[in-house]
């Protein structure tokens, strides 16, 4: 495969001839890490594998969409964390969950895959991860385990890079907080 | 961020709880790729429904029905508060002949015209035995 380079990505995107190639490569440069978004998110591997099925099924069909204005990894993440939220949305509705009770209802998911194998110190950080709101939990996540830079973040989340900072800082200190509790 | 905080966190990043199945990554950009149908939809020639063109002017005839209404309520409206909708110089004028004409009854219509036929006989009379 050849080496990618984004701006000839975008242009072989474009044509109808290369697309299929350029876009191949394009899911097997950011599958894994969009992966990896999408499952903390989602906590379960089978919701992360279907999200992530249906974020490049996205993309291939609304690939005329794609203006290449944006980096195709910040067009991808945002398709990743839209269909994310709805995933949890979707599944939140199905269970008749009340929003209050989503950190309950998720925890309980991850507490049953078989693909967790966290000790309860990795449980009770992600039980703190999920009291987070919604948006500093994706903002949390973005930054502490995809260590993404403010400004990519700025760009998908359509926030200021400032509110970024400030969110990120008081969620580290809410999930802290909650750690430290009753130790 | 403190530094025991900084310390606290990074540590519990460096294990994944989060585990895969056997094979997972490997295969992955093939079985997603297997899911895409061969080409992607082209936007530009795409054809649209029946309902999609005549949406936009259903939204223009509902715009027209929603003034109307509107114009309406407000002739009611100011019906409701004068009592009429003529302005008050024309409130005190005669009323038109054509207002008397739609106000007439079947029965009124036939006397009448008996009697403009009975004046019309007897001023053609009256100008017979004039000349006469």
């Amino acid at each position: 495969m050849p080496p990618y380079i984004e701006e000839e990505i975008v242009a072989r995107l474009r044509n109808p001839d290369t697309r299929r190639a350029a876009f191949e490569q394009v899911v097997a440069t950011y599958s894994e890490r969009l992966y990896w978004f999408i499952r903390k998110m989602t906590l379960v591997h089978d919701d992360a594998n279907d999200v992530l099925q249906n974020v490049f099924m996205k993309a291939w069909l609304n690939l005329d969409g794609f203006r290449g204005e944006a980096k195709v990894s910040t067009w991808l993440y945002r398709i990743a964390t839209n269909e994310s939220i709805t995933h949890l949305n979707r599944l939140r509705t199905s269970a008749q969950v009340s929003i209050d009770d989503t950190d309950v209802f998720l925890l309980e998911r991850l507490s049953g895959d078989p693909y967790f194998d966290g000790d309860n110190v990795q449980l009770r950080l992600q039980e703190a991860i999920l009291r987070l709101p919604e948006k500093q939990r994706l903002v949390f996540n973005l930054r502490y385990y995809d260590e993404m830079k403010y400004e990519q973040m700025s760009e998908i989340l359509g926030t200021s890079e400032g509110a970024l900072k400030a969110s990120y800082h008081h969620a580290v200190k809410k999930i802290e907080a909650f750690l430290t509790a009753d130790v | 961020m403190t530094p025991q905080q900084h310390n606290r966190l990074d540590k519990l990043n460096q294990s994944n709880p989060f585990k895969l199945p056997d094979g997972y990554i490997d295969g992955l950009t093939a079985r997603i790729m297997d899911t895409l149908p061969d080409e992607a939809p082209d936007t530009k020639t795409r054809t649209l429904s029946v309902g999609q063109r005549i949406r936009p002017w259903l939204y223009l005839a509902a715009v027209f029905v929603g003034l109307l209404l509107i114009f309406r309520g407000f002739i009611f409206l100011q019906t409701q508060l004068t009592g009429t909708i003529l302005p008050v110089a024309q409130q005190t004028a005669m009323p038109a002949e054509t207002d008397i004409a739609t106000a007439e009854t079947d029965d009124d219509i036939d006397l009448r015209e008996y009697l403009e036929a009975q004046y019309a006989t007897a001023a053609y009379t009256e100008t017979i035995e004039t000349i006469d």
